[in-house]
């Protein structure tokens, strides 16, 4: 199939489209439990109908799971919409740790698949910026390490201000190589980089990204 | 008939596995490769479905393990991907009618164990 040219928006569908087929993924699995559930719960019921005793423990467990499963499909949504809403406004302003924590939330499930874990720490820092083209850089970013990295390694990401940059460090606690330099970045991440400024600068077991506080 | 469930998603395999013992099917569960790996040199199973997207190691590379320790079991996929990448690899496999999207319906699934169960 033939690739789609490369530029700043045509990588944000790409990564519209990475997301899409990750949230309908965990999304089939919500709908799977609650189906199954409610499956159980219409079979003990015939079963108490031929006269077995119903079970009231068996009962609770599984409303709630089923109740725990809405929540569940409730957060993905929630984060899908609010990124979809990025797209709202083109310079939006946006909490730099808040914003790399959703696409944390995004990329969790890749993130599972090889028990690497993800974490970011509160921070006051705001950028103001193409906010879609920083997140979809950010998610392509993560999707990169977590494919990089072996399984059950752990990734700390610090946010802080440096002369009117922000300055976002990522960073593996045993050294570890995060990037492929031969294939990271790629094109879609480089026509992502030039639109929001950003710098990055890769070394051994960190990668430390430079983008303006506030594009001009 | 013996059936071994894999799914990393824990909720979901134990239901199932708990709907299927009241249907007379014995029934287990696992929810990741080393466990099933681990329960098929203990017991026998006739069959073993198998989720697609399993952590570590997918669906399609655990059923060729299973196989090579067990070669009489049969194998479904369960799948909530629904791509048509995994659809030709996981009907390559074990056929298309062996490839389930979730969510499944019981009957559904029960005509499918039974029907492969005889081939």
């Amino acid at each position: 199939m033939e690739k789609i040219q490369t530029n700043p928006d045509a990588a944000c569908v790409q990564v519209f489209g990475k997301i899409s087929a990750s949230l309908s993924h965990d999304l089939k699995n919500v709908l799977a439990i609650i189906n199954e559930s409610a499956g159980l719960l219409d079979d003990l019921a015939l079963r108490a109908a031929k006269g077995h005793e119903l079970p009231l423990d068996r009962l609770t467990v599984t409303t709630g799971r089923i109740l725990k499963q809405v929540q569940r499909g409730d957060a993905f949504l929630k984060n899908m919409n609010r990124f979809a809403h990025t797209t709202d406004t083109p310079v939006l302003q946006g909490n730099v740790a808040e914003t790399i924590s959703l696409m944390i939330d995004l990329a969790a499930r890749q993130a599972a698949m090889k028990e690497i874990t993800l974490t970011t720490a509160a921070a006051a820092e705001m950028i103001t910026t193409f906010l879609i083209y920083f997140e979809a850089f950010i998610y392509l970013l993560l999707r990169h390490i977590i494919e990089t990295l072996p399984a059950r390694e752990t990734v700390d990401i610090s946010v802080k201000s440096e002369q009117g940059m922000i300055c976002i460090r990522l960073e593996n606690t045993r050294g570890l190589a995060l990037t492929h330099e031969k294939v990271f970045p790629g094109e879609e991440e480089k026509a992502l980089m030039a639109q929001i400024k950003a710098e990055m600068t890769i070394t051994p077991g960190a990668l430390i990204l430079r983008v303006p506080a506030t594009l001009e | 008939m013996r059936v071994l469930l894999v799914d990393d998603e824990e909720e979901l395999v134990s239901t199932l596995a708990e709907r299927l013992t009241m249907r007379g099917i014995i029934a287990s569960w696992v929810t990741g490769y080393r466990a099933a790996l681990d329960i098929v040199e203990k017991e026998s199973f006739d069959i073993a479905l198998l989720d697609v997207r399993l952590p570590e190691m997918n669906g399609l590379e655990l059923k060729r393990l299973l196989a090579a320790r067990c070669p009489d079991m049969k194998f479904i996929f369960l799948t909530g991907h629904g791509s048509e990448e995994d659809f030709k690899a996981c009907s390559a496999e074990s056929g298309k009618d062996y490839y389930l999207i979730k969510p499944v319906q019981i009957e559904v699934l029960l005509a499918k164990l039974n029907e492969i169960s005889q081939q």
